[in-house]
């Protein structure tokens, strides 16, 4: 039952889950765990899903929550750095432009705050401003801003090659 | 930089991203590893723990001939499961599909006045168990000739004066860093990912604020 589940709700959703998960790991196998936890806390809440908003929007929010307070083993809290073989399944194709642009990405979003690495995600995955405040639990008013200020921050670290 | 991070993101991922997901292994049988649960596992470990042990404590002491003892122990330990219940219960309330902003902050309002309860619980409960265990003593044979031993006449309540006076002390002792050892034993073990948090709120609060 449990992986009919997983087949049905979860894996054609899994790209959301992805693209969140590898902004928060570390590794390879940090990103493992940490997409095995996010769908085990999807399976554990699914009775509490209620239909008051769309199944995206509530993946979003347990993939966020569940990362937020991911407590990371002792032997991943050592490794800061984002390795090359962790971008490398996710890329379009191997051109060297789209993959350095994908990969400075990825790193620049690992340089934000926790907060800032949710709230740039949504807004990457064209959520709503109003989605976006709606998941995390800010004001709408609020979002644009920061989106604004964090989208600078990502140019500016892309650009000087940090 | 000729791209925009936006369209850098639209094009970056393959098309069957889906199909990139990591193989899972028995994945409903998995211990989590998210902080909430951790502390609600640690929660339920603890209460069993305390149980067996407050079973076991009166066991031993009816055993050595001492089940006033050994029940007053388990009934104070029950006590301390009954807290741990309700904390518990409160725990497992917090939902994890909330906005981000309700369920950290659920989760550090709970954790608070948790910690604060049982610091205070423990400001009590450390000096109560060792004073029940040190009056017991005084009632021993170990007790009474060491009374005799050392000549003391003056009593208290049938208890030698300068043992009541040593148990008030140290019990006294035990009440003023009690609650402190189980705060240190706390941020010891989560003190990192209770900073995380909180640092975490105090950033979502301030885009809470409406300009």
């Amino acid at each position: 039952m449990g992986n009919d589940f997983y087949q049905a709700k979860i894996l054609p959703y899994a790209g959301i889950i992805i693209k969140i998960c590898r902004a928060y790991a570390n590794s390879q196998e940090d990103f493992e765990d940490y997409y095995q936890e996010v769908c085990l806390q999807i399976w554990r809440s699914r009775e509490r899903f209620r239909h008051q908003c769309a199944w995206t929007t509530w993946l979003y929010k347990i993939s966020l929550n569940v990362c937020l307070t991911y407590l990371k083993k002792q032997k991943h809290l050592m490794k800061e750095e984002l390795p090359e073989s962790l971008l490398e399944t996710l890329i379009e194709d191997k051109q060297e432009d789209k993959e350095a642009s994908i990969t400075a990405l990825y790193r620049a979003i690992h340089q934000l705050s926790e907060l800032d690495r949710a709230i740039i995600l949504l807004y990457l995955e064209r959520q709503s401003n109003q989605d976006i405040a709606e998941i995390i639990g800010i004001t709408v008013s609020n979002v644009g801003v920061r989106v604004a200020r964090i989208k600078s921050k990502l140019n500016r670290i892309i650009n000087s090659g940090e | 930089m000729s791209n925009t991070i936006e369209s850098i993101w639209q094009n970056g991922f393959v098309q069957n991203i889906n199909d990139l997901a990591p193989k899972i292994n028995d994945l409903y049988n998995q211990k989590s590893q998210n902080l909430v649960d951790k502390f609600e596992d640690m929660f339920a470990a603890n209460q069993t723990a305390v149980l067996i042990g407050a079973a076991t404590l009166f066991a031993v002491l009816s055993f050595f001939g001492m089940p006033f003892l050994g029940l007053t122990i388990a009934l104070m330990l029950c006590g301390l499961v009954t807290f741990g219940q309700r904390q518990l219960s409160q725990l497992r309330l917090i939902s994890k599909e909330v906005s981000s902003f309700e369920y950290l902050k659920s989760f550090d309002l709970w954790l608070d006045n948790s910690i604060n309860q049982y610091v205070t619980i423990y400001r009590y409960f450390y000096p109560a168990l060792f004073s029940v265990c040190a009056v017991r003593f005084t009632y021993s044979d170990l007790g009474i000739s060491a009374a005799e031993k050392f000549e003391l006449t003056a009593l208290i309540f049938g208890i030698p004066a300068i043992f009541l006076i040593m148990i008030i002390l140290a019990a006294g002792i035990l009440g003023v860093i009690g609650g402190s050892i189980y705060r240190a034993d706390v941020n010891l073990v989560y003190g990192r990912e209770m900073a995380k948090l909180k640092e975490l709120i105090a950033d979502m609060e301030i885009l809470r604020k409406e300009d």
